[in-house]
């Protein structure tokens, strides 16, 4: 592992453990979010068990979405962001390390709370497992996307907005596959299909986000 | 090419050049090469720039900022890019650090762009934008630490603090950026450079704002100790520094853009 990587991971998870009311705010905006919808469509116990593994994934992805920004914006702003496109180790190599952070401080303890959605929803606890499961594959990916829309929409007006309508779109195929591996399992057809295409996705992300990102981060830093 | 008398001793750059050499990496080009020519006490010095700007124009939204902006620069020279306001100083240095792309023209660095040489030219290369680069919710000696990682130099804390104790830090070190002054954020700057004597290179835009009379003078100092050992400076000021040293000016002014719409 280099140099930078290294640092740039423990100075964010730093940076992140000490600003975790921000990510509290994010994690409680799941939760809210997630608790909402059985207000809207009634206490019919099938109904949702049939709709808590779409509702706990959107809600995990608004919340990817609500934390997105804060990715580069604060580097930017303070000039840390050009310090570290000056580094000798080129750009993917620290943009993959702050990527990897912001999984870990807003993704991880999302699919960590997700069990406790799940069983709100009256979710068998095999099908919390695939729930989790999918979700710890599934939210790498959409922190990965978002890294790109994030750097693409640095220091624009109006950037939250901007990004969200940039990424969404692109996570659609996350939120399907993820949310019907529950499906696919409690309908006895198997999660292999669903597991092996979202991996591939992430592995396909992995190798693309971050390059795709770094190109972004040298444009909009022009 | 220039001529110089043996006995006068040879200018600031020559005697420069031994240490800026050990300090390169060994395979770089040797720039620099003095011998004495048959039959006369001369001795020709022959520099090959370790910067180079040709040419170089920058365009901001539809206004020309400046045009046919060229200048080298060798081993032990202090440049100072002058001009007014809103006249491109920062957006020359951007350009001189590769953050920014030229619009026309190019920057090398020991004869090659700056984007063919990305790497070497970066691990020489210190810049200290306007920004100062620090997080408020980290230490000054968390911040500097990560600066050094980042940038790719092994700088351990003790180091860090050392430096940071130096420029009248030292009661600050475990308190949050966030409650520093102005002044006090740039001397962590001023620490940095502390820590990067082994880049040659250092493009410093408005290194004195916000700094008290003793803190601009030991800045000035540092800056010329750079210089003597074989460094290079450019820096962007409105105040007057003693260096100690000649300093070469460059007003980006006089390359204004003639089309400006």
């Amino acid at each position: 592992m280099s140099k930078a990587f290294i640092a740039v991971l423990r100075r964010d998870l730093l940076l992140a453990w000490r600003s975790r009311a921000d990510l509290l705010v994010a994690l409680s905006f799941f939760v809210v979010v997630a608790s909402l919808f059985p207000f809207g469509v009634g206490s019919d116990p099938d109904q949702l068990r049939a709709i808590g593994p779409g509702v706990v994934w959107v809600a995990a992805l608004l919340a990817t979405l609500l934390a997105l920004p804060r990715m580069f914006s604060q580097d930017f702003d303070s000039g840390v962001l050009e310090q570290l496109l000056l580094s000798q180790e080129p750009p993917v190599v620290w943009v993959s390390a702050k990527i990897a952070a912001h999984w870990l401080s807003t993704g991880l303890p999302l699919v960590v709370v997700s069990p406790l959605l799940a069983l709100m929803y009256g979710l068998k606890p095999s099908a919390i497992e695939v729930l989790a499961l999918a979700l710890l594959i599934g939210t790498p990916i959409l922190s990965l996307i978002g890294a790109i829309g994030a750097a693409l929409t640095l220091g624009l007006r109006g950037a939250g907005s901007l990004l969200a309508l940039l990424v969404l779109p692109l996570m659609v195929p996350v939120l399907i596959f993820g949310a019907g591996s529950v499906d696919a399992w409690a309908s006895g057809i198997g999660l292999r299909a669903h597991l092996l295409l979202m991996g591939g996705g992430l592995f396909a992300a992995l190798a693309l986000a971050p390059f795709a990102s770094a190109a972004a981060l040298r444009i909009t830093m022009d | 090419m220039q001529w110089q008398d043996p006995g006068t001793g040879l200018n600031s750059i020559a005697k420069a050049a031994p240490t800026a050499r050990q300090k390169c990496n060994p395979d770089v080009v040797i720039f620099l090469t003095t011998k004495r020519l048959p039959d006369t006490p001369w001795r020709v010095v022959e520099c090959t720039p370790m910067l180079e700007i040709h040419d170089l124009a920058c365009l901001r939204g539809d206004r020309l900022l400046f045009r046919r902006l060229g200048l080298s620069v060798q081993a032990g020279e202090l440049w100072r890019i002058a001009g007014a306001n809103g006249v491109g100083k920062t957006s020359l240095l951007r350009l001189l650090c590769g953050l920014a792309t030229p619009d026309e023209g190019e920057v090398r660095w020991q004869r090659k762009t700056i984007q063919q040489e990305r790497e070497s030219f970066h691990a020489a290369l210190l810049y200290l934008g306007h920004a100062s680069a620090l997080n408020d919710l980290l230490t000054p000696l968390e911040n500097l630490h990560f600066a050094c990682a980042a940038a790719g130099d092994a700088v351990d804390t003790a180091a860090c603090s050392a430096a940071l104790t130096r420029i009248g830090l030292g009661q600050q070190l475990d308190l949050p950026t966030k409650v520093l002054s102005q002044g006090q954020r740039r001397r962590v700057g001023l620490a940095r450079m502390l820590l990067a004597t082994q880049r040659l290179l250092w493009i410093l835009d408005e290194p004195f704002t916000a700094l008290d009379v003793a803190a601009a003078a030991e800045l000035a100092q540092v800056i010329a100790q750079h210089a003597k050992a074989g460094g290079m400076v450019i820096f962007t000021s409105h105040q007057d520094a003693d260096f100690g040293m000649p300093v070469r000016t460059l007003d980006v002014g006089k390359f204004g853009g003639a089309f400006s719409a």
